[in-house]
């Protein structure tokens, strides 16, 4: 039961995208159209899953028991470097048609602030294994349902008769915002 | 005067957060108050400096083909040090900015500066280019959360960086008429959204301007 | 003890280079060479950005 309300909790409450800020980024470059969002949004879910599990257990079982937990964030950025440039070769070698539906978006994961993000709350906040799995798993999916939901507001955008001045990013923005006041709205929920 | 253009260019033209939308995760985060701003932009400009001219030295040495990751390493490892030092020196600050210190490693500007223009260029070139964006990232949070704890308190306060206790200035002038929603993430959005605009409804006008001028 | 963070850190830094190079000099399959969308967002850590690419325009040359 906790771990379904920290599921909850970290897909829509703490929402990574409109309440952590975490992914600005690709929010607001890669999401123009739905389909490419949702693959995005597929390539974002397999890597934050795998390096929040990766992370956990070097961080508890290598620098903890060599007592050189001050490297943490160093050793995070390079596995997960390491890990972006494994899947994206392995891809490109064994799957081309998955690596065309998705792999295209996994070199940008690297600076993904999400992804060294969750890394590091998994650390602060204490989780144990299975907590920092279900954390890996909740927290893309948050990802990619907003940033699907975005490209297809983004869509209608487009057509739509929006002031000179608030053309194209700063329109994106405030679409945010208020998609941001509709996550604030289920804030007592967990 | 070719050095002082260097210097400019960061702080306007090229603005990493209002011109080439760099580093929005944690300008939307931490401009929550005006002392948050401040030592983010501080901490921003201590790891650019150091990393671009640190890299400008070792342009050189650096095998080209692995120069990206090798960037990567040298940034992680003096966002790192500037983590520790600000737990040590600044703990209030380190506390409310939290994990938006180690996440400067993945700020877009930083890698940026470094292979755009720290790898190609001088160190004193270098060291004004990351002062001049630094400031220029500074001066856009500074901005951001000005309008956010305004309007967000209804007044504005700033708190000495390196002494929480410190007071430098503090006034609430609307508090019982302030909108609660601009301290909190979706008044990031709006903020930022609304100044994009005006910057934007700026450069139109100046085209539009420009156009006229031509025509006649 | 820190002797064993040099050697973390190198094996890190180890495995991070060999990957990059690995991965960069593992050739696309066909039909994704072309990621001209990809050209807007200023991400420089993105392989698909051209800073990764310039040595391979010079060998051309």
């Amino acid at each position: 039961m906790e771990l379904v309300s920290l599921f909850i909790g970290l897909t829509f409450v703490n929402n990574v995208v409109l309440s952590k800020f975490y992914a600005v980024c690709p929010l607001l470059g890669v999401s123009k159209k739905p389909k490419n969002a949702l693959n995005m949004g597929y390539a974002v879910t397999f890597v934050i899953f795998v390096a929040s599990i990766v992370t956990w257990l070097l961080y508890n079982y290598v620098l903890v028991k060599l007592e050189i937990t001050y490297l943490d964030l160093i050793t995070f950025i390079l596995v997960i470097a390491s890990l972006v440039q494994f899947v994206e070769m392995f891809l490109k070698k064994t799957s081309p048609d998955i690596y065309k539906a998705m792999g295209v978006y996994l070199p940008l994961i690297t600076t993904n602030c999400a992804v060294l993000g969750v890394a590091l709350d998994n650390i602060s906040a204490g989780y144990n294994l299975i907590e920092a799995a279900v954390a890996g798993l909740a927290v893309p999916i948050g990802f990619t349902i907003v940033i699907y939901v975005f490209a297809t507001i983004r869509e209608r955008l487009d057509i739509a008769n929006v002031p000179e001045s608030f053309k194209g990013t700063p329109i994106a923005l405030i679409t945010a915002g208020i998609m941001a006041c509709a996550i604030a709205g289920i804030a007592g929920l967990v | 005067m070719k050095k002082f253009d260097i210097f400019k260019k960061g702080l306007f033209i090229e603005n990493p957060i209002f011109v080439l939308l760099l580093g929005l995760c944690s300008a939307l985060a931490i401009t929550t108050s005006l002392t948050n701003a401040l030592g983010m932009g501080m901490a921003v400009i201590c790891v650019l400096i150091m990393s671009n001219v640190i890299i400008s030295l070792l342009r050189n040495i650096i095998p080209n083909e692995i120069r990206i990751p090798v960037f990567i390493v040298i940034i992680a490892t003096l966002v790192k040090c500037v983590q520790m030092i600000m737990n040590a020196y600044t703990p209030a600050l380190y506390e409310s900015l939290g994990v938006f210190i180690p996440l400067i490693v993945v700020n877009c500007i930083i890698l940026g500066r470094a292979e755009s223009f720290a790898s190609k260029n001088g160190v004193v070139d270098s060291f004004l280019d990351a002062l001049g964006m630094g400031l220029g990232y500074t001066f856009a949070v500074l901005v951001i959360s000005f309008f956010r704890e305004l309007i967000g308190t209804g007044g504005l306060s700033l708190f000495n960086p390196f002494d929480a206790s410190q007071v430098i200035f503090q006034f609430s002038a609307f508090s019982e008429y302030a909108v609660s929603l601009f301290t909190q993430p979706a008044g990031a959005f709006i903020t930022l959204g609304c100044i994009l605009a005006f910057i934007q409804f700026l450069k139109v006008r100046k085209e539009k301007k420009a156009k006229n001028a031509e025509v006649k | 003890m820190s002797i064993w963070a040099f050697v973390w850190m190198a094996a890190l830094v180890a495995v991070f280079i060999g990957t990059y190079l690995m991965n960069k000099h593992t050739p696309k399959p066909e039909g994704c060479e072309d990621m001209s969308e990809c050209g807007g967002c200023n991400n420089i850590a993105c392989t698909h950005h051209s800073a990764h690419h310039e040595d391979e325009d010079k060998d051309e040359h």
